[in-house]
């Protein structure tokens, strides 16, 4: 592969790695979400 | 240490191409890229697998993008890339040396992004795969100069000067090689050894002596 194309490559990359990394962290802070309204809600039945 | 020994590699690289500017440029950005290499190899040798920091792309990117297209300052607005090209006089010979540089930069910060990515657990094994740059081969014939010359005689000669050939192509192929031994390291998910892989940073304002 050319240096350019590489380079190019490289950058898109970094990118969607980047993008993907996000996405995950989303993914964490909605499953916690729940966990933490349902320890509310069994602490308020309690 | 008398006459022609006496110049440094920037003085000797400001006078090969005939540009003061566009040779200070490419020195900053070479001695920039090895100091930044070795911030981020001294950070991987302190860093642990199993509680990988996060922030490598927020505290070790190299912001500064070498650009070897972007317009120069200099009286003739002539671009890096083409002031190479002609002290060269060989277009193949100048585009492996500003697109290595470039390529090299740009591998280094997607390195950072896919380490803050592993989200604390060095665990990936595909650095190589995906990061690993082709490193210069100096003795490979360029296709297109009239006499088919290697890289290394190329740029030797267009410079007038196998020292500053040596420092400038052993400096970009010497960062290459530590690129990828440390991706072929991580994909062990192992850090310890770290530390062989930062480069020697060269010292562009003491003479020429490799």
């Amino acid at each position: 592969m050319k240096r350019r194309d590489n380079i190019e490559r490289l950058k898109e990359l970094a990118d969607q790695i980047a993008a993907d990394a996000a996405k995950v962290e989303v993914v964490k802070e909605e499953v916690k979400k729940p966990k933490k309204q349902a320890v509310k809600k069994e602490e308020a039945d309690v | 240490m008398a006459g022609q020994n006496k110049a440094t590699v920037r003085t000797k690289l400001r006078s090969a191409l005939a540009h003061k500017r566009a040779a200070d440029t490419l020195l900053t950005a070479i001695v920039g890229t090895q100091n930044a290499w070795n911030a981020i190899i001294a950070k991987l040798a302190a860093d642990t697998p199993g509680a990988l920091d996060t922030n490598y792309a927020a505290t070790k990117s190299i912001t500064s993008l070498f650009d070897a297209d972007a317009a120069s300052k200099a009286q003739h607005k002539q671009t890096l890339r083409k002031t190479v090209r002609s002290a060269l006089a060989n277009r193949m010979a100048a585009d492996e040396i500003c697109d290595a540089l470039e390529e090299v930069q740009v591998a280094i910060n997607a390195l950072l992004v896919k380490l803050d990515a592993e989200a604390g657990v060095l665990n990936d094994t595909d650095y190589v795969d995906l990061l690993a740059v082709a490193p210069m081969v100096l003795t490979d014939r360029l296709t297109d100069g009239q006499h088919h010359s290697t890289l290394f005689n190329t740029v030797k000669s267009g410079l007038a000067n196998e020292p500053l050939a040596n420092d400038v192509l052993g400096a970009l192929r010497a960062l290459q090689l530590a690129l990828n031994s440390q991706l072929a390291l991580l994909d062990t998910s192992l850090l310890t050894g770290s530390a062989a892989r930062a480069v020697a940073v060269l010292a562009i304002d003491a003479p020429s002596v490799a």
